[in-house]
């Protein structure tokens, strides 16, 4: 366990080599957060409503959207394939070491420090603009969500881990990892609430992961769901990431047989 | 003058071969490329018809008029990674590791081989996208050729706009080590030229016409050719497409004087 918590701290120090980035990386987050707003703004205007949704939620929605933006990463897709194809994958197969562990805690220091300007900028405007950015009315919801976004952080990783190991089999995984990302932002309710979507879409998205990743969170925080909703959903979420823990777990295991590095 | 355009154009499509033909090592690029593109476009027309299903029209532009928007900012993004963003990042390394002397030392304009030399020619696919959807939105609006020849004209002109924008932030590259977040930003807030400018606050879209030039890139093209402006805005490209070509050239001549390197 120390081990991997030595990759936690390296992964806490290292946006601190440039440190604009992490102001860079709160500014672009803070964009992103005020276009959807401006754009609701114009959306809205004239009318109190869309769909239930005042301009208050809709603004704490993409802000807390954001929040959860910064806690995903494609990293380990992206390196994991960089090691496989570069053959560095073979320095840490020799290492007593096991990879999953050393990318997650790596990558979980590098996301925690690289944005923790993000939560502040976030959390400040939640203080400072309290009648637009709406917080849960009951503590507990705010517990549930807390859990609900640790589950969403793993289940993101675990899907890019799985992306990742796919380089074993296709070499070239770059596209396919943009590709998810892209979905998981569309059928997890990073644009638009799932709510607001076509009723047909709606029934599709029921039955996939992605759900789990924006609009499950977003959804305890906001209280549009009750409590017996909510634990049914932890526990969903739960079996989806058990489901892709296994199915990486698989797709690894293959990948490893058929892998091979020289010079290395 | 005209020896060394022609010289120039000649240079350019011998380099637009040799991509080409680097780009063919892996074929399979051009079609996977068509996932995340494809998935993005998907993602903004469904977060788009979401709303429209709802509020008919945002701002005075309705489903159509809002996807040709989408189009013209979609051909922007496409022809920019192209043409331009893939050398431009080979510059900022290249000045970042103490290459660039040999780019220097080419007898062609410097900031012409910075700008050109690799284009991405698996991006060519990726036209389709805001082709078919362009050919989608105008199927209930009749343009005359003589719009449609407005239309795209101006469209280069933003393309023009764009490219200095993205020279002058490799050119910071001269002074700051770390280009990759201040262009990951600048993209994240070009994104609003996908917006039309009325939806934005008029003090704010004033600043993003004659300050920050992002919504002269999409948005007066198409308002242009939807008649929603006059023809005569064409000059506003015009006219930024020169301050931001003055000031771009200004910005790299003051790098160039201050660019150093050793024994590279």
């Amino acid at each position: 366990m120390r081990k991997y918590l030595s990759f936690f701290k390296i992964g806490l120090q290292l946006p601190f080599i440039y440190r604009s980035k992490v102001w860079l990386r709160a500014v672009r987050h803070t964009v992103v957060a005020l276009t959807f707003i401006v754009f609701w703004s114009a959306v809205l205007k004239g009318s109190a409503d869309f769909s239930g949704f005042t301009l208050s939620t809709l603004i704490t929605y993409y802000a807390l959207v954001e929040i959860i933006d910064t806690l995903y990463t494609q990293t380990p897709g992206r390196v994991l394939a960089k090691d496989i194809n570069s053959g560095n994958l073979s320095s840490y197969l020799v290492k007593p070491i096991n990879y999953w562990g050393y990318t997650f805690s790596y990558t979980a220091g590098q996301q925690l420090a690289g944005n923790s300007l993000s939560f502040i900028f976030i959390i400040a405007a939640f203080l400072f603009f309290p009648s637009h950015l709406l917080l849960p009315t009951q503590s507990v919801n705010g517990l549930f969500f807390v859990l609900s976004l640790i589950i969403s952080f793993l289940l993101y990783f675990q899907i890019f881990f799985l992306v990742g190991s796919l380089t074993f089999f296709l070499s070239q995984t770059t596209f396919l990892r943009q590709g998810i990302n892209q979905i998981a932002g569309v059928l997890g309710g990073k644009w638009i609430p799932i709510i607001l979507m076509p009723v047909a879409a709606q029934s599709i998205i029921i039955y996939l992961p992605f759900r789990f990743l924006y609009d499950g969170p977003l959804k305890i925080f906001q209280e549009k769901m009750i409590q017996q909703d909510i634990i049914l959903g932890l526990v969903t979420g739960s079996f989806w990431l058990l489901f892709f823990m296994i199915l990486g777990r698989y797709v690894w295991g293959k990948g490893i047989k058929k892998y091979e590095a020289y010079g290395h | 003058m005209a020896t060394k355009i022609i010289r120039h154009i000649k240079i350019f499509t011998h380099l637009s071969k040799i991509n080409f033909l680097t780009s063919l090592e892996y074929r399979i690029n051009f079609i996977t490329l068509l996932i995340p593109t494809g998935l993005y476009s998907a993602g903004y027309l469904f977060f788009l018809k979401s709303i429209i299903s709802k509020i008919p029209v945002v701002a005075g532009w309705d489903f159509n008029m809002l996807l040709l928007l989408f189009a013209g900012d979609q051909f922007i993004y496409y022809a920019g990674w192209y043409l331009f963003r893939d050398s431009l990042r080979f510059f900022t390394e290249g000045v970042k590791h103490g290459d660039f002397d040999q780019v220097l030392k080419l007898p062609v304009n410097a900031r012409f081989i910075s700008s050109f030399r690799h284009q991405q020619a698996h991006n060519l696919l990726a036209f389709l996208i805001p082709i078919i959807i362009c050919v989608y939105a105008s199927r209930l609006l009749n343009f005359t050729p003589w719009q449609l020849l407005i239309f795209f004209i101006s469209l280069l002109l933003g393309l023009g706009i764009m490219y200095n924008l993205f020279f002058i932030i490799a050119s910071l590259s001269f002074w700051i080590t770390e280009t990759e977040d201040v262009e990951d930003l600048f993209d994240e807030t070009s994104s609003l030229s996908k917006y039309p400018a009325e939806v934005f606050p008029r003090w704010l879209a004033f600043i993003f016409i004659f300050i920050f030039p992002l919504l002269v890139v999409a948005y007066i093209p198409t308002a242009v050719l939807l008649n929603k402006l006059n023809v005569l805005s064409i000059i506003i490209c015009i006219l930024m497409f020169f301050i931001t070509f003055i000031l771009s050239q200004k910005i790299w001549h003051a790098g160039l004087r201050r660019y150093s390197s050793a024994s590279s």
